[in-house]
């Protein structure tokens, strides 16, 4: 079967990967690319360990053919982590106590960027709301909940300045 | 992965064009969120795939009393609708956000049971499936387009391109029960649409659509009838409720067995009804 | 896996009999069905090409006939095979005479083998008696059309 080229903007960047038909953004991201903050956890859309934002918005790189987003941009947790110190939003986990394994860590913090995105002073059903494709083993959710809460107030603390 | 070829078209000629080229062993897949998991677990093993992503499907319009959606349409897509808040009822209690963004509207009628939740509100909306074909458009009620469990009225040249739900007035709710409070399979969904009578206040015509209690979304005939020309009184509730659950036809799999289902079926109903019941208001969760 | 259903035919129980044993009817009435040949008086070969969501797949039969009592009855040993998987067992069913028409009474058990085995057996179940089932409209349909020629 012949391999395809499918270009598309990574941590802003463009990338070009060549792959076998139908090979998922998942497996693209993390055993071509490295970005091995995308977790591997149940290839079937029911852990969300795998999330990704595709041009801002969160999906599952494990049920995307990476011929699906040619010329979009993706982004994962490397993308969002400047060069220097933590994203905001990892601050906030990290001062939360919103992890604890870490496996499903980059997905709810990407969820958590495209979260505030949208809509920056979300209540807590609303984080709730946004977080329930996404299975965590070890918080109990709660300080996940929290950290999000404490991202969104730092950022409006920080805009009203 | 066994794929050698994966299309994807950038129009609906084109996409008929590799269906009519390749035949029924072409697997043809839009959001992924039903393939994907059988093809990563190894039970579907497509040589050919065809995805629809930019086959120009994925619109949403409303022309006059009609809502046109496209067959790759997202559920988030849907979520951002005004035009029938129980449809985004429906949207909105699919998986988790990530899944909506990818998972489209057309595809939910083929979500293998118990899903299917929008596919289930849009048999209670009198929504019609288009399907497209060398020779054109038809338009089936859904109704008609499920002919057995996972079987379907397509023709192997044939794609589903959109639905269409006709816009009416009436009161309208989608409830659904599952074993968890969010992404979660169904136990039980019940879609509700009824028209109401001048006054207001009586049922002139309703339409009760089940999912995950049978082998695709149906309607349940006995239980409408008896809401016809009541109040909604409690009484005609029950009854309706008790026709629902003696009729309906659902099945014991890993989510629930038939016997809690068919139970659930009775206290959904009546619960779906009794909102339905209650004078409009935010509170009321009584979408139209 | 366990099967076990039941259909009402408007032909009388001779013409169910025999339109189950011929081929050109068998093409027409099993749903996917692309190729039906007898290979001997007992034995069918065929292909069936099934189109469900998320997997297509085509699958090589072979069913042979036995314990063969016209119009009465008549047991089916087959396999079904293909890339995602086999299936092998055996149906056996029964007709009887109901008002000018007919009755039929299926049961039938087999294996499961390959990728399919992984999926729930109510499922495969569910999804085999629902395509037998159409394949049992589909023949009452031709006979009614037929018989009324």
């Amino acid at each position: 079967m012949a391999s395809v080229i499918v270009s598309f903007e990574l941590s802003g960047r463009e990338v070009e990967v060549m792959v076998k038909p139908m090979t998922t953004l998942q497996a693209v991201l993390r055993t071509q690319l490295g970005h091995t903050a995308v977790k591997d956890g149940c290839r079937q859309g029911g852990c969300g360990s795998c999330t990704v934002l595709v041009d801002g918005e969160p999906m599952l790189s494990c049920l995307l053919p990476v011929q699906d987003i040619a010329g979009r941009r993706v982004t994962t947790v490397e993308g969002l982590t400047p060069a220097e110190g933590l994203h905001p939003i990892q601050k906030a986990f990290l001062e939360a106590n919103g992890f604890q394994c870490g496996y499903c860590t980059p997905g709810m913090v990407l969820l958590a960027k495209a979260l505030l995105d949208h809509n920056p002073e979300p209540g807590r059903d609303e984080i709730v709301d946004a977080l329930a494709g996404n299975a965590c083993r070890c918080t109990g959710y709660d300080p996940i909940i929290e950290a999000i809460s404490k991202a969104a107030a730092t950022a409006a603390a920080g805009a009203a300045r | 992965m066994t794929v050698s070829h994966y299309y994807l078209p950038a129009s609906v000629p084109e996409a008929l064009g590799l269906l009519g080229a390749h035949g029924p062993e072409l697997l043809v897949i839009a959001g992924g969120t039903v393939a994907m998991p059988l093809i990563n677990e190894g039970i579907s093993l497509p040589v050919r795939v065809m995805g629809l992503r930019r086959a120009g499907l994925d619109g949403i319009e409303r022309t006059g009393d009609e809502l046109r959606i496209g067959a790759t349409a997202t559920l988030t897509g849907l979520l951002a609708l005004d035009a029938i808040p129980m449809l985004r009822e429906a949207a909105a209690r699919v998986a988790g956000w990530s899944v909506r963004n990818m998972a489209t509207v057309g595809g939910n009628l083929f979500t293998p049971p118990p899903g299917g939740d929008v596919a289930t509100a849009l048999l209670a909306l009198g929504a019609r499936a288009v399907v497209t074909g060398p020779a054109g458009d038809r338009e089936v009620p859904l109704a008609g387009f499920w002919t057995g469990f996972m079987t379907n009225d397509l023709a192997s040249d044939e794609l589903l391109t959109g639905i269409v739900v006709p816009l009416e007035p009436g009161r309208a709710t989608c409830v659904k029960f599952g074993r968890k409070q969010a992404n979660t399979p169904a136990v039980v969904t019940v879609a509700v649409h009824l028209a109401m009578d001048e006054d207001g206040e009586t049922v002139r015509t309703a339409r009760i659509a089940l999912g995950a209690a049978g082998p695709h979304p149906v309607r349940m005939a006995r239980a409408e009838a008896a809401l016809a020309g009541t109040r909604l009184e409690p009484a005609a509730i029950a009854e309706s409720a008790a026709a629902a659950a003696a009729d309906c036809e659902p099945f014991t799999d890993a989510v629930a067995s038939e016997w809690y289902r068919r139970r659930m079926v009775a206290v959904f109903v009546g619960r779906a009804l009794t909102v339905l019941a209650q004078p409009a208001s935010p509170a009321s969760g009584r979408g139209a | 896996m366990n099967l076990h259903g039941t259909h009402r035919f408007r032909a009388p129980r001779e013409r169910v009999f025999a339109a189950i044993r011929d081929p050109g009817t068998l093409m027409a009435v099993i749903p996917g069905c692309e190729a039906v040949a007898q290979v001997d008086p007992e034995t069918y070969e065929g292909r069936i090409t099934l189109r469900l969501p998320g997997a297509v797949g085509s699958y090589r039969t072979t069913v042979r006939l036995v314990d063969v009592v016209p119009p009465e009855r008549s047991g089916l040993e087959g396999r079904v095979e293909g890339a995602m998987g086999s299936i092998a067992g055996r149906a056996d069913f029964t007709l009887a005479d109901a008002d000018g028409g007919t009755a039929m009474d299926y049961r039938g058990s087999g294996t499961i083998d390959g990728p399919l085995a992984r999926l729930d057996s109510r499922f495969a179940e569910r999804l085999a008696e629902s395509l037998i089932a159409q394949g049992l409209r589909a023949l009452d349909l031709r006979l009614a059309t037929e018989g009324s020629e």
